[in-house]
């Protein structure tokens, strides 16, 4: 994306708050910057590691409980809160991680989306530490540097933060000789192998920082919607970010950026039309599947390229 | 534990294992012929299962004609299934197929939803309320007739694949899709027919088990896992491997889910499959179209 | 290009479709997913008394509007769609989500947004516990909460030897079990306990091992959905244990299994029940038939009387001003189909329950029961 692009984007994400006053936008902004988090957590196990993962709302949900116990029994401050949760997510990825990397695609599929469930079943059967179906309510917001963030302007700044430095977390993480190392694995597997690449590995790093940015968005997550429950381990949620992702724009930077705009955006637009909208949520869905094969970005790359040409 | 106990756990296990085997063998056909993976598969058993209901219930035909027609549209679905989601993915990445036919089942789902409703339906069939006793053991009517559809449907499956050309260049395909082309086969052509029959399948599923339940549109999250659960652990693509998974994980649910809980019973599929992935990960009875 | 398309979203948001003059009722609601039959009966609920109100010519002279946007009781959902009929559609007051959890989430937003939200579906009591005097003033419930049907579920219990659980692993039927054991006849055994995915249908080894078992009853908590699958299978296997404490025999959808013959001794304590045979309720269900092909479901009865008890307070307060209108709502005293509707200072209201019972093949009401 060239610089001119990522300037206005900046531009309009710092001066939506004071813009549009509406905290429904803004609420919608905070959702959207969450899921870019979480799309940038996919994007590096999907898009530049090539491996469908199923694991990402494991890490979502594992640090939503660990702020929100945290926050409920300890007291805890968002820095620690948010931290611990990332940590979680990390922990998280490599017990998924370690035994089913090692496995083929199809199975790697089938694995991380049984251990998510498993979390699920785990988080609403052990009702000491979690209240199971009950779920964890009223968490608090979280206090960062002694002030609580509370509010939309706030929630908006913080999440538009935690958004950006996913973003160039992953730029960074992808330009480093580790990421050249994820994108040959992915590109050829028998061929990194036969370089002397040890793949298992490099995979593990992409999956790790894929669950503390996971985490630390289930974090985000717990303050802000106040509720966790094990709903969080949803396929649901995994669902959305496969289409942010896949839809966005794979194994680009920006492409799950625009999916998780597009994405959020879109059901909401569709707002307008309550009983219908999941109905034509699903054939616009089918239509960018089937019309804009490499996803969002590439297609409006390729529309500028064109126009650029004439 | 008495004897009777057991019997009667072990009999309901092989009839609600032989269900999971019929509903899930549309899509082991679809993956190991296509190797797309189907997630409008819940929503297709849920179509037919409303199309069951409103021929009986609504146009007031006889059970059996309404199964015979609703299997026969199904089979017309799928070749539309095909050629909307199907098609236009074969040659991309798997991505694509997932949600494609992802796209496909939300469109599903909230189209029998805003022409039916959201309120259940029941299905009342000739053999409702019909049980038997057997040495002990009680047999219900319906279920007997899913376990004979079931035996019926691997069968005409197995010498469907065997016997015809289309069967073959099926088999063919499954082993090599590029070789297909070479060869002249219109892989276009076989994909719309095994959509056909995997719908036509799940058609034939759903007319028998979904009596048995009440029916609504999102009643087709529960199968789809099961389905995927059983295509996983017998084999991806592998049809009598889903068969015998079907089975093997309805009685271990049905064991684990008498005397140990529900809680426990839910795990056994998930427990399953990644044990089998872990051990043997093509699954229990490796991936081909073997018959 | 990327600019101007952004523009124009942001004038999209900005629009608010507003008939500046309506009073607006928001509902955010399941309209698709597995709860989407409830949301369906909650919206019919909701417009029948909206219908009555425009009928009698509205509340201080302005019509009344329903919104109601998808939550698929999702707790994230369900406060995106509160946010948007808040900030956008500018609804008056809200009605709340059917699952305990989307509602938990709506409360801190509409105390932050200033708008009163009637619960007329969760149960989860702690919602009620963390509203009115010292918590959320925004928050008022006109059903009966988990431990009140809990004291008169138990109440029942007392005199039984055992008792085996079958409940959805849900907040609903977890909590609903816990409460009970907690306040039961402790000489009362508990068999064995059953929690299963709402999305279950097969109960098949569950009541296989019920049959060896025994139990005196069965307690059943589960929504319409998947009770009518627990109740088909029951009938199949001829067992004859009563299922009692809140199997929804009151629903439509099992009317047909309970003319079978096969519940007798059943029953269930349930909030709502459509052939009560006061004055009023026979109006309103009258009036629900004659537009949709089912009596009301206790999220339909609780949708109308949540729209009346809001329409009354605004009546009251002369003006919409969410203030006073919070203010009118907590001062409540107005006649319901189950009786007076006043909260107390926890904002919860105290109306009766009916303790219902099969009796040969008919569901009858023994009795009102409660507070």
């Amino acid at each position: 994306m060239n610089r001119r692009a990522l300037a206005a984007v900046v531009l309009i994400a710092l001066a939506l708050p004071w813009s549009v006053g509406s905290p429904y936008v803004l609420h919608i902004g905070i959702m959207t910057l969450i899921f870019v988090v979480l799309a940038q957590s996919l994007n590096l196990v999907l898009g530049y590691s090539g491996l469908l993962s199923l694991a990402t709302p494991a890490f979502f949900g594992v640090g939503a409980y660990t702020a929100a116990i945290m926050a409920l029994k300890l007291d805890a401050g968002g820095a620690a809160t948010i931290t611990a949760a990332a940590a979680a997510g990390a922990l998280t990825s490599l017990a998924i991680g370690v035994p089913s990397l090692r496995v083929s695609r199809h199975s790697f599929v089938i694995v991380t989306l049984s251990a998510t469930l498993l979390l699920q079943v785990i988080a609403g059967n052990w009702e000491e530490l979690t209240r199971g179906a009950l779920g964890l309510p009223y968490v608090p917001a979280p206090r960062l540097l002694g002030l609580a963030i509370e509010g939309k302007i706030a929630w908006y700044n913080l999440t538009l933060l935690f958004a950006a430095a996913a973003v160039l977390a992953t730029h960074l993480i992808v330009s480093s000789p580790a990421g050249r190392a994820m994108i040959a694995t992915r590109d050829n597997e028998t061929l990194a192998k036969a370089v002397g690449f040890d793949v298992v590995r490099i995979r593990l790093f992409a999956f790790c920082v894929s669950g503390a940015f996971a985490g630390s968005a289930g974090a985000l997550y717990a303050h802000y919607i106040t509720f966790v429950d094990p709903g969080v381990f949803g396929f649901d949620f995994s669902e959305v970010l496969l289409i942010m992702v896949i839809l966005g724009g794979a194994g680009t930077l920006w492409g799950p950026v625009l999916g998780a705009v597009a994405f959020t955006l879109l059901p909401e637009i569709l707002r307008v039309a309550p009983e219908t909208r999941s109905l034509i949520y699903g054939f616009i869905l089918l239509g960018i599947v089937l019309y804009m094969p490499f996803g969002l970005l590439p297609w409006l790359s390729g529309v500028s390229r064109r126009r650029a040409k004439t | 534990m008495s004897a009777d106990l057991v019997l009667q756990l072990i009999a309901n296990g092989v009839s609600v294992g032989l269900g999971y085997a019929l509903a899930a063998v549309g899509l082991a056909l679809l993956f190991g012929i296509l190797e797309q993976v189907n997630f409008a598969h819940g929503e297709l058993y849920m179509l037919a299962a409303f199309v069951v209901w409103w021929l009986v219930q609504m146009v007031g035909l006889p059970y059996p004609a309404a199964a015979a027609l609703a299997i026969a549209a199904m089979a017309c679905a799928g070749v539309l299934f095909a050629r909307v989601a199907l098609v236009p993915t074969l040659d991309r990445s798997a991505d694509a197929a997932i949600l494609a036919t992802l796209a496909v089942s939300v469109i599903l789902q909230n189209a029998v939803r805003l022409v039916f409703g959201a309120t259940p339906h029941s299905m009342s069939t000739p053999l409702e309320g019909m049980t038997l006793l057997v040495g002990g053991v009680l047999l219900f009517g319906q279920r007997l007739l899913v376990a004979g559809a079931a035996v019926v449907a691997f069968l005409g499956l197995t010498l469907f694949l065997r016997l015809t050309s289309i069967g073959q260049a099926m088999r063919a395909m499954a082993q090599n899709k590029r070789a297909c082309v070479m060869v002249g086969i219109d892989v276009r052509r076989i994909t719309g027919w095994t959509a056909a029959i995997s719908a036509a399948l799940t058609g034939f599923a759903a007319a028998t088990i979904a009596p048995l339940f009440d029916l609504y549109p999102s009643m087709g999250g529960d199968v789809v896992f099961k389905s995927f659960a059983v295509v996983i652990i017998g084999g991806m693509g592998n049809i009598a491997g889903a068969a015998v998974a079907g089975v093997a994980l309805g009685i271990a649910e049905a064991l684990v889910g008498g005397y140990l809980g529900s809680a426990f019973k839910d795990g056994i599929a998930f427990a399953a499959m990644i044990l089998v992935l872990l051990v043997r990960p093509h699954g229990l009875f490796g991936r081909a179209v073997r018959v | 290009m990327a600019i101007r398309l952004l523009l124009a979203l942001a004038t999209l948001f900005a629009f608010s479709a507003a008939h500046a003059d309506e009073i607006k009722i928001g509902i955010p609601g399941p309209v698709t997913g597995p709860i989407a039959y409830l949301g369906q009966h909650m919206k019919w609920g909701a417009e029948l008394a909206i219908e009555e109100l425009n009928d009698g010519g509205g509340v201080l002279g302005r019509k009344l509007t329903l919104l109601m946007q998808d939550s698929a009781c999702r707790p994230a959902d369900g406060v995106t769609a509160a946010r948007k009929l808040i900030d956008q559609d500018k609804v008056d007051f809200l009605i709340s989500d059917i699952c305990s959890g989307s509602t938990m989430a709506l409360m801190p937003v509409v105390e932050a947004a200033h708008r009163p939200l009637i619960v007329a579906a969760s149960t989860l009591p702690d919602i009620t516990q963390k509203a009115g005097v010292g918590g959320n003033k925004w928050v008022f419930r006109i059903v009966p909460d988990d431990i009140m049907q809990a004291n008169v579920i138990a109440k029942k219990i007392t005199g039984m030897k055992s008792i085996a659980f079958v409940a959805e692993d849900t907040d609903y039927g977890r909590g609903g079990v816990r409460l009970l054991k907690e306040r039961m006849d402790p000489a009362v055994k508990v068999v064995s306990e059953d929690f299963v995915k709402p999305a279950d249908t097969d109960f098949l080894s569950i009541l296989t091992r019920l049959r060896a078992e025994n139990p005196d009853a069965i307690g059943v908590y589960m929504l319409d959905q998947q009770a009518l699958n627990l109740m088909k299978q029951y009938a199949q296997f001829g067992l004859k244990t009563p299922l009692v404490a809140r199997p929804p025999l009151i629903s439509n959808l099992v009317v047909d299994l309970i003319a079978s013959g096969n519940f007798g001794r059943s029953w269930t304590v349930y909030p709502y029940y459509d052939q009560y045979d006061g004055a009023m309720n026979a109006a309103f269900v009258s009036a629900f038939r004659q537009r949709h092909p089912e009596p009301p479901h206790y999220v339909a009865y609780g949708a109308y009387e949540a729209v009346l008890a809001g329409a009354d307070a605004i009546k009251r307060a002369s003006t919409t001003d969410p203030d006073k209108v919070r203010d009118a709502l907590a001062s409540a005293n107005l006649e319901q189909i189950l009786g007076p509707l006043r909260f107390d200072d926890h904002n919860q209201a105290h109306n009766k329950m009916m303790f219902l019972q099969v009796q040969g093949n008919k569901l009858v009401l023994v009795d009102l029961a409660g507070e």
